[in-house]
């Protein structure tokens, strides 16, 4: 799965700690999906869109076949 | 986990309380093993009671992973279990054919073997650290 996260975060600019505070995870974690290292569950996907205040699809797809 | 000085504030100070209790309980096991060797010719509720230092200790120390895992988020928290798994995958056969080999040998001479203790415990937590340590490289779960 890709993500636009790290431009989402970039373009607000939050370090990746704020976003972290923001979504009640921990840095590491989002460097992880930020990296495309980890999928994040469903509840903090929405999590995240919500901190933009985007939709999921708008932030997250599906890798390219 | 890794670095924690440029972490979160709230797992800054679930780091610090994971410490605070893991330490002590080390040091209680650590003093718990010593009691052991003096524990000898003692009276039997003495040995006992000394015996049951370093489990006190090895219980403690499961009490500060529990609390670290329910204060971590749902990454750490897969991390975490993925090292548990290796290192009980890896612990569990050891402690089943060390087990067997050594209480085997050892039966004859009447003493259990303090290298028999150590093997299974030793394997499961070198499993434990290099499957906590893959669990953060892994790409997908």
């Amino acid at each position: 799965m890709e993500n636009r996260v790290r431009t989402l975060r970039s373009d607000r600019n939050w370090t990746q700690v704020e976003l972290a505070e923001r979504l009640n995870v921990s840095r590491q974690t989002v460097l992880a999906i930020e990296k495309g290292k980890y999928d994040p569950s469903l509840p903090l996907a929405f999590a995240i869109a919500d901190a933009f205040g985007l939709k999921i699809e708008d932030i997250f797809e599906p890798t390219p076949q | 986990m890794g670095n924690v000085k440029n972490e979160t504030a709230a797992v800054k100070r679930s780091m610090q309380r994971y410490y605070w209790t893991f330490g002590p309980a080390m040091v209680l096991y650590v003093i718990g093993t010593m009691l052991l060797f003096i524990s000898e010719g003692r009276s039997t509720g003495i040995q006992l009671a000394m015996a049951s230092v370093p489990s006190l200790g090895v219980l403690w120390v499961t009490v500060a992973l529990i609390g670290l895992y329910q204060r971590s988020d749902e990454l750490l928290r897969i991390q975490m279990l993925k090292g548990a798994a290796a290192g009980f995958a890896a612990g569990i056969p050891a402690l089943a054919i060390s087990g067997l080999v050594f209480s085997f040998l050892d039966e004859p001479a009447g003493r259990p073997s303090l290298v028999a203790i150590w093997i299974p415990f030793m394997i499961g937590m070198l499993a434990w650290s290099v499957g906590w340590a893959r669990a953060q490289k892994i790409e997908s779960f």
